[in-house]
């Protein structure tokens, strides 16, 4: 497996992914699903375009209560494996700042489609984007994830991560759960 | 394709009525587009064909390998 840069040559193995239900997101994860789908047909390059933005230059976000905000640096790279897309994982940070940006829920997100969960992807993943925030100047990653996410624990552990206390906007974010901030040292 | 690195990209081929897919680098796909093209035979045909050559080797590789080792081949001199 190794991370990749999307483009849209990829696209159309990402779209299918898509259709067999995986999403990007954790949170809205139906609505950011059928989001991309929509976008992959109506803007295919608008969507790789903003998959790959280190200057934040991208159109802003809209927040769960539908308020808009500057939209972070940020790099998106797909899990790939002999033309498989295995999953995404996502780094977005604060220019000249290790510190976690406000009201986010961690400097990496990630998800390893369903189907191809349980071989070890997230772990090499994480290992190979802090590679990445480490070139970029970050001199340790957060992450959050729910207590009960037991998976997504083992991997940040297993990349040498440790717990630093709770997440404060985690109700926000992670409804209904307790939720653990954790450091990875880069 | 811009980039000669880019990493493998599945598409569908039909080899004699069955649907595979088959991981090959986009510049490889853009090699056998023109072959294909070269020979006027289709995708489909010249996969066919390449796979019909691979069986009948001493130590088959898979079917994508083939295809890149045929490309390659084909343009030496």
């Amino acid at each position: 497996m190794e991370l990749v840069r999307p483009t849209l040559a990829m696209l159309p193995e990402y779209r299918d992914a898509l259709k067999r239900g995986f999403s990007p997101h954790n949170i809205n994860t139906e609505r950011v699903r059928q989001q991309q789908l929509e976008q992959i047909e109506e803007d295919p390059e608008g969507l790789i375009a903003v998959m790959h933005d280190p200057d934040g230059k991208g159109p802003p976000i809209e927040m769960p209560d539908g308020t808009l905000k500057p939209r972070l640096p940020g790099i998106t790279r797909w899990m790939w494996e002999d033309g498989t897309f295995i999953g995404a994982i996502n780094l977005r940070w604060a220019k000249g700042t290790s510190a976690l940006p406000e009201g986010v829920p961690g400097h990496i997100g990630y998800t390893v489609a369903e189907w191809h969960r349980g071989k070890g992807y997230a772990t090499r993943a994480l290992i190979q984007i802090c590679k990445e925030a480490r070139d970029i100047g970050l001199e340790y990653v957060e992450l959050t994830t729910d207590q009960d996410n037991i998976a997504s624990q083992r991997t940040i552990e297993k990349v040498g991560g440790r717990v630093v206390g709770t997440f404060d906007a985690g109700d926000m974010h992670h409804p209904c759960h307790e939720t653990l901030l954790w450091r990875i040292d880069l | 394709m811009s980039d000669p690195y880019h990493p493998p990209v599945k598409r569908s081929v039909e080899i004699a009525g069955h649907k595979t897919s088959i991981s090959l680098e986009p510049i490889f796909w853009d090699m056998l587009k023109d072959a294909a093209a070269a020979s006027d035979m289709s995708i489909n045909a010249l996969v066919a064909k390449i796979d019909a050559e691979r069986i009948r080797s001493e130590t088959p590789p898979g079917l994508a390998s083939a295809i890149r080792v045929w490309l390659v081949k084909a343009r030496l001199p």
